[in-house]
């Protein structure tokens, strides 16, 4: 197969798994052709046969979610340089749904593999659309399931400075947002409320853990006793202010966020800073990071929504950059439910 | 049959609770934990994770990623079944994996997945008395699935 990754980069399908959705992707060496979740949609749109044998959720979806992919990207097999899948961090059972189809793919299509890793790939999320950040810059990966301060020094070079030490900071969002009587998942919704509302009125807990690490369950429970002890009071409290809490709230995790964040770029002197994650897109936190970056001289980097929550496009920019350094996977390759940095 | 209970000043004694559980209950392998939103299943869990020798630092809240793994020695499954809407997510997710396997499995919310508990597993009930303080008792296994219904409906 001629090697075009020369001209304008690989041409690489993506396949993503992790955790609930089914995802697969086009990067055609310079953009996305097709970014794809598996869904009611994608098998209205394009039908698609389900294998028979196919039970769970991401077998059902990966078979007709790859021929609408491919169909929606205008980009045929003898046209891919390589298939990246996820490889991990994730649950192992879905992880292996894209591994085993990836593998099989490739093989069939006689192409290179390429495994990736899920949060490095959250930070290569930012290489699909311009302006693309500058290296080294750090990146705070924010989402459910996710907080890291990354150090990231090329494509290939991540460190990891800060980590969570129990919840996510979109866990404790959708937590607070369900102790307010909020719907699962909570924190779109305690994002739109917290705009209506005055975030100085209540203070809830900041843990602060030593060095670059992050602890959200204390907050969590400073939620849980302050609710309780009020509407013993007044049964009403919550709905009567509702938007106030929700702003307290969303000005305390964000607030934990940025204080680490900005001892991270102070500590590196890095002044490139950049979100990645579902959680970049909450509004609290991109504008409270783009005020303390002003005051401070540095560059924000907030990629296009799409690109924040679990998708197949940067599993798909990732591999290329990956394929593009050299890395061939062997089809022995294994998922890992914790795959290290 | 009565059960024991431990009452708890959070953390400090989740520790000593942990080791006495583990203890006492040194057959089980699998250890279902119920409690509302902030009852401390995620700490006490830490807990028995430190009880059995794992590193505190790779110990999570596993509630966006279903289940974490630590180990390997032990291994030990970490679960949250609280985004689950269905039973057949559990299918999905590949419950049986964390449950048949001789490894320790840790289960936060475990009410939907009842039906796939044996009578082996030993359910531990978190209960908030006043801040800073829990109750922690094991139900025997009739019991559980009021608990379950109850602590579901005002918190799940």
């Amino acid at each position: 197969m001629p090697d075009r990754s020369t001209e304008s980069g690989p041409v690489v399908l993506g396949l993503e798994s992790s955790c609930d959705d089914t995802a697969a992707a086009v990067w055609d060496g310079s953009k996305i052709r097709a970014n794809l979740i598996a869904g009611q949609a994608v098998h209205q749109q394009y039908g698609g046969v389900v294998p028979e044998l196919a039970s769970r959720d991401h077998e059902k979806h990966i078979v007709p979610l790859l021929e609408a992919t491919l169909a929606a990207s205008g980009i045929n097999p003898a046209m891919l340089d390589a298939v990246a899948f996820t490889r991990g961090p994730g649950l192992l059972g879905s992880l292996l749904v894209g591994a085993s189809f990836a593998k099989a793919l490739a093989w069939g299509w006689g192409l290179p593999l390429v495994g990736v890793h899920h949060m490095k790939a959250h930070v290569l999320a930012h290489f699909i659309e311009a302006p693309f950040p500058l290296f080294p810059f750090l990146c705070l990966t924010v989402s459910g399931g996710h907080t890291q301060i990354v150090r990231v020094d090329s494509p290939l070079v991540m460190t990891v400075l800060g980590r969570t030490l129990d919840d996510a900071a979109g866990e404790a969002f959708d937590k607070c947002g369900k102790l307010l009587g909020l719907d699962y998942p909570a924190g779109p919704l305690v994002d739109r409320l917290a705009s209506q509302g005055d975030p100085d009125r209540f203070a809830f807990a900041r843990p602060d853990m030593p060095g670059l690490d992050y602890s959200f369950s204390g907050l969590k429970t400073s939620v849980l006793y302050f609710l309780r002890d009020q509407t013993r009071l007044h049964p009403d409290f919550v709905s009567a202010n509702l938007a106030d809490l929700c702003a307290g709230i969303q000005a305390s995790i964000v607030s934990i966020l940025l204080h680490k964040f900005a001892i991270a770029a102070e500590q590196s002197g890095l002044e490139h800073l950049a979100l990645a994650g579902g959680v970049s897109a909450n509004r609290g936190l991109r504008q409270g990071l783009q005020a303390l970056a002003a005051q401070r001289g540095w560059s924000v980097y907030l990629p296009d929504p799409a690109y924040c929550t679990d998708n197949a496009a940067m599993i798909a920019r990732a591999g290329a950059f990956l394929f593009q350094a050299g890395q061939r996977d062997t089809h022995e390759l294994s998922v890992e439910a914790r795959l290290a940095w | 049959m009565t059960l024991p209970s431990w009452r708890a000043t959070v953390p400090g004694d989740l520790d000593a609770i942990a080791r006495q559980i583990l203890t006492s209950c040194a057959i089980s392998r699998k250890f279902a934990l119920y409690g509302t939103l902030g009852a401390g299943k995620t700490a006490l869990v830490r807990a028995f994770c430190r009880q059995l020798g794992l590193a505190e630092a790779e110990i999570g809240s596993p509630s966006f990623a279903l289940a974490n793994e630590y180990g390997p020695d032990p291994l030990v499954f970490h679960l949250d079944l609280y985004r689950i809407k269905q039973p057949q997510e559990l299918f999905d997710l590949g419950l049986e994996r964390y449950l048949d396997g001789p490894e320790y499995c840790f289960l936060e919310w475990p009410e939907l997945a009842e039906p796939w508990l044996d009578g082996d597993t030993v359910r531990l009930k978190l209960t908030v008395l006043a801040q800073g303080e829990r109750l922690i008792e094991r139900l025997i296994p009739d019991s559980s699935p009021s608990v379950s219904s109850s602590t579901k409906d005002s918190n799940g």
